[in-house]
């Protein structure tokens, strides 16, 4: 406080300002500005998410709500009765197990490139390449290694597995989806793991070590507990990316004119199937009953883990 | 006149240099070459190689010739000879161009503007709402913010394809509208951009605003002359989370713009040309470049200013 008075004197003394400029007026532009980001979040995003709420519980055509009729949980029990809606889910929930192996690829590659490498500079910018590249190039990228005839998988393998599109063995889908997505979501884990594994105090490593710990040991009991707070973050992260595949699976399981996603629908996801039921078809009554859902279920499985994180920071 | 402004500006500015030099590194013996050092540069040997595979793969097919293709029974390892063919036809291809502009570049040229003004004008916007709870003083300050951050702690990534419904109403799902979608919700503050810069802002001096108050700057001059430039590299790094994530937006493309050619994106160029190969005659040279070349300028971009991409994401995360 008083440098700034030390700054008034210094400003009468070359006695530049002859009118004190006061805020007041302007505090309630400030006021006014601080709303935006509130009125815009209801308009554009809360306003159609209860938009759908209400939908869920009405039929209506070609989603022109000017239509809309009561139709109690008609909607609901159609999606739950829906095959296609549990077999969506079923690929989805192997496909979110590849988010696991994707923070342990990320772990191991962060501390790694810890370990006083050479060249873990320019290491760490060829891996986070696969950040910045989009889903659909990714995808079709993969799409070529995977391809049937002229694909170099399967010259290298000696065969000729039809990987994107055996009816027989439709798991094989599956498994490129997954390949795709443990290639691309690592990029993001490795900086966040290596941002964090620096700030770990180095005087804790010391410590470990004088008392004779072995690599194991630091790492479980000092790095671990250092980087907690980013781990609890990409967990978090994670839950939503995971159940959110939607770029890679429209691009290796386009949908044929019986729209099925790949074969015996092993493709559709379920946002690919909300996609498909509510923009494609124009059905968002049934999209919005399956939206709920995968929200409900996002929030379940993140729940503890936000808990956990708030255990964190207090403690 | 303004030179107090000024100086303090300076020093800060000298003080954050000063600042970032003493991070200090762990101290560490040299190890003596052992197993486990070894096996370490494997490991990362291995994964450079898995990274960097699918892109030779793709280069290589690119200026494979058709011809080639046609005879092959197995990969192509190495072309006989290198052609220019596969790009060759995505600029040439009367499928691919919408009014006389290959589909490539149109979609680039249009994820650029759909891209940029609501991420400069949101940008913008958002750092304006954090200078305002920084600075201002006005009622119900501390509950507007923690308002403000608890709508942006709401998970709603399932609704993603439920707006669809509400626009469509609106009628911006037809004709030229049908980019309004993609545009308008992004021109206003949003709420994670300002939970992200108002801690920034309270990072630095006040006393900087303070003086130039009895300057005699206003409101608007202090913000655009102070605290915009003040700003810059959390600026920066909210910049790149946007651009990187609206340049490889496809979902919302898909969504709005598949039934207007003449907006499709870079993303949905890339995949419905591919996709329109793949019924037709296949044209795997073409499929290559297309995806070598949608990737391309995001990469050069990244190379060349790698330190702000890498930092930027690695401070987002840090922060929250």
């Amino acid at each position: 406080m008083g440098g700034i008075k030390a700054l008034e004197k210094l400003s009468f003394a070359e006695s530049v300002p002859k009118r004190k400029i006061r805020w007041k007026p302007v505090s309630w532009l400030c006021l006014a500005l601080v709303f935006t980001p509130i009125i815009a979040y209801f308009l554009f995003n809360g306003f159609p998410v209860v938009l759908s709420f209400i939908s869920m519980f009405t039929d209506m055509q070609a989603n022109d709500i000017t239509t809309m009729e009561w139709n109690g949980f008609d909607n609901f029990r159609q999606v739950f009765t829906d095959p296609k809606f549990w077999g969506s889910w079923k690929s989805t929930l192997i496909l979110a197990t590849s988010q696991i192996i994707t923070l342990l690829i990320s772990l191991v590659i962060a501390v790694l490139l810890e370990q006083k490498v050479k060249g873990a500079k320019i290491l760490q910018i060829i891996f986070f390449i696969p950040y910045i590249c989009s889903g659909v190039a990714v995808a079709i990228m993969w799409m070529w290694v995977f391809n049937k005839d002229l694909g170099i998988l399967n010259s290298i393998l000696g065969q000729n597995i039809d990987w994107l599109n055996d009816s027989d063995r439709p798991m094989r889908l599956i498994v490129c989806v997954y390949v795709t997505i443990v290639w691309q979501a690592p990029a993001y884990g490795i900086v966040m793991f290596k941002a964090a594994l620096k700030n770990v105090n180095p005087a804790l490593y010391e410590a470990a070590s004088l008392d004779g710990a072995n690599a194991f040991y630091k790492f479980w009991h000092v790095t671990l507990p250092g980087i907690k707070s980013v781990l609890l973050f990409l967990l978090l992260a994670s839950v939503t990316q995971g159940l959110a595949v939607f770029d890679s699976v429209l691009v290796l399981a386009p949908l044929d004119w019986t729209q099925t996603a790949g074969p015996d629908n092993v493709g559709l996801t379920v946002n690919y199937y909300i996609y498909l039921q509510g923009v494609y078809n124009d059905e968002m009554e049934y999209a919005a009953v399956m939206s709920w859902f995968l929200f409900a279920v996002t929030f379940l499985i993140s729940f503890p883990i936000i808990r956990a994180r708030n255990k964190a920071s207090e403690g | 006149m303004q030179t107090k402004t000024l100086r303090i500006l300076n020093n800060l500015q000298s003080d954050e240099l000063k600042s970032s030099d003493d991070n200090f590194k762990p101290r560490k013996k040299r190890e003596p070459v052992s197993v486990g050092r070894i096996a370490t540069y494997v490991v990362l040997g291995l994964y450079t190689l898995w990274i960097l595979a699918p892109f030779m793969i793709i280069l290589i097919s690119s200026f494979t010739p058709r011809s080639e293709f046609e005879t092959a029974t197995s990969f192509i390892w190495w072309p006989k000879e290198f052609s220019l063919e596969g790009y060759q036809r995505l600029f040439t291809n009367k499928t691919f161009n919408v009014g006389g502009i290959p589909m490539l570049l149109r979609g680039f040229l249009n994820t650029m503007w759909i891209t940029l003004i609501p991420l400069a004008s949101g940008l913008l916007q958002s750092l304006l709402v954090a200078y305002c709870y920084w600075q201002g003083k006005f009622p119900f300050k501390n509950s507007l913010f923690m308002f403000t951050v608890t709508l942006m702690f709401i998970p709603l990534g399932a609704f993603g394809f439920v707006g669809y419904m509400f626009y469509d109403n609106l009628g911006w799902t037809e004709g030229w509208q049908s980019v309004l979608p993609l545009i308008v919700p992004g021109l206003f503050a949003s709420a994670s951009t300002v939970f992200f810069l108002r801690p920034y802002l309270d990072g630095i001096s006040g006393e900087i605003v303070e003086a130039a108050r009895i300057d005699g700057m206003n409101f608007w001059q202090i913000f655009f002359t102070i605290v915009l430039p003040l700003s810059k590299p959390a600026l920066i790094a909210q910049f790149i989370f946007g651009f990187v994530g609206g340049y490889n937006n496809y979902a919302g493309a898909l969504m709005y713009l598949v039934d207007e050619k003449s907006l499709w994106t870079l993303q949905l160029a890339v995949q419905q040309s591919v996709n329109y190969m793949m019924e037709g005659d296949f044209d795997y040279a073409f499929q290559c470049a297309t995806a070598l070349l949608s990737m391309l300028p995001l990469i050069i971009v990244y190379l060349i200013c790698q330190k702000f991409f890498i930092e930027g994401i690695s401070f987002g995360g840090g922060k929250e």
